[in-house]
């Protein structure tokens, strides 16, 4: 996929989310919002499925396509399978910083809008700071798995970990890293807030470990020891 | 000057022999064609040749100004075996550039009198996925001369292309060769290899053998 497709395609997902959040029940109520309240719970989960499944699976897709297209002719140019590696892993992680970016923008201005109402400081955070970690956590994920000589195990592997992660906060609605934001905030301060999200973050970065070692042939360099053509 | 150097160069696939005991010197400014029939190794041969295949017993010796310590892979080598996949969804143009950027070598101007020199539409929208055989093939000649490689490797060349585009491609390697170029090529076809080839080189039973 053309990496402007892939800018497209965040840009799109920024709007699906500012918009769920606009119209979602409850996002009018002093007491739930449509990003933190109960009522707005399941429209939050699937924006956030969107957000941080969707959009960097395309994206990984797109990477390891662009990947394997003129392999050999790339290890030719860079003269050696480190140096081909780390270009491979530059021009990733430009994309990351560059769509992350344009998350990042699409944020503040939905944070700016929305500054008038209430609890912008629990959607600041959500947005800010919880989506962004999950999103560029997905994308690792992604990116480490796609690239794996077993795709079609490594699809469904982010597909299990994408629906486990988020079945988990379905499941313990009350300990949703929002929920568990909004009361750290209101009962404990920032510094719970803070804890809560490196809670979150260990948590999925264990879970895309297990799901990395578990799946993964890695990584899916050409071997000097082909078939013959 | 010899640029590659096969010693006693065997290679097994899966308990299948594919080469047995090649030796062949690949001298500078030379040109070499490789015949056989399908499947008889040809390609695997050039691969050899360039490291993208290491051989099962004996050994391929390269040139140091082409291979340093720091390179697994040799440079200065223009390389076109198997019809390599492209970017499907960008157009030839996009692809070159996507190559052009490694090195670093070349930019707009050399792609685009490349494509020229094989006749190949500079600013065609057209997307690789919808190219033609023939296109392809004139797209991976491009991508192996456009950077002005000391040494040719190419399997096939002439495969796909109409008359005009491989009298056009005959041109090009022709340019290459008076350049003081080096090339080694595999074909089929008999008018191109007497045309360009100093030594010509039959796979006979994984045995190469010196036609001419």
């Amino acid at each position: 996929m053309n990496p402007r497709y892939l800018l497209l395609l965040s840009a799109v997902t920024g709007l699906v989310v500012v918009l769920a959040t606009l119209i979602a029940p409850g996002s009018s109520d002093g007491g739930s919002t449509a990003l933190g309240g109960p009522n707005g719970m399941p429209l939050n989960d699937l924006t956030w499925i969107f957000v941080a499944g969707v959009c960097p699976i395309a994206l990984a897709m797109a990477s390891a396509g662009h990947g394997r297209g003129m392999l050999w002719l790339r290890l030719m140019r860079h003269g050696s399978r480190p140096r081909w590696l780390a270009a491979e892993l530059s021009r990733d992680a430009r994309r990351l910083v560059t769509i992350v970016g344009v998350w990042v923008i699409l944020i503040l201005g939905l944070t700016a809008i929305r500054a008038r109402g209430p609890h912008t400081g629990v959607e600041f955070y959500q947005l800010c700071v919880n989506l962004p970690l999950q999103m560029i956590l997905c994308l690792t994920l992604a990116f480490a798995i796609t690239r794996s000589r077993a795709p079609a195990l490594a699809k469904l592997a982010v597909a299990a970990v994408l629906a486990v992660g988020a079945a988990v906060p379905l499941a313990t609605w009350p300990w949703n890293p929002l929920t568990a934001g909004a009361l750290a905030r209101t009962q404990l301060g920032f510094g719970a807030i803070l804890a809560s999200s490196l809670l979150v973050i260990a948590c999925e970065a264990l879970a895309i470990t297990i799901a990395i070692v578990s799946s993964l042939e890695f990584p899916a360099i050409p071997s000097t020891k082909g078939v013959p053509q | 000057m010899t640029e590659i150097l096969l010693s006693d160069v065997s290679k097994t696939f899966k308990g299948r022999r594919v080469l047995r005991d090649v030796t062949l010197a690949i001298e500078a400014g030379r040109s070499y064609a490789i015949t056989g029939p399908n499947g008889s190794g040809k390609s695997v041969l050039l691969k050899l040749m360039c490291k993208l295949l290491l051989p099962s017993s004996g050994r391929v010796v390269i040139d140091p100004k082409y291979l340093s310590a720091s390179r697994t892979f040799p440079d200065r080598f223009g390389v076109s075996i198997d019809g390599p996949a492209y970017l499907p969804g960008l157009t030839g143009e996009d692809n070159l550039r996507e190559l052009a950027r490694i090195r670093n070598r070349v930019g707009d101007v050399e792609i685009g009198a490349t494509m020229d020199d094989f006749g190949l539409e500079r600013g065609r929208k057209t997307k690789v996925r919808a190219y033609s055989m023939g296109m392809k093939q004139k797209l991976s000649l491009i991508q192996a001369v456009m950077e002005r490689p000391d040494v040719l490797i190419l399997d096939e060349p002439f495969n796909a292309l109409d008359t005009s585009s491989r009298a056009r491609a005959t041109s090009v390697l022709r340019g290459h060769l008076k350049g003081g170029g080096t090339l080694v090529f595999t074909s089929h076809y008999e008018s191109e290899v007497s045309d360009l080839a100093d030594e010509v080189y039959s796979i006979d039973t994984q045995h190469l053998v010196k036609v001419s």
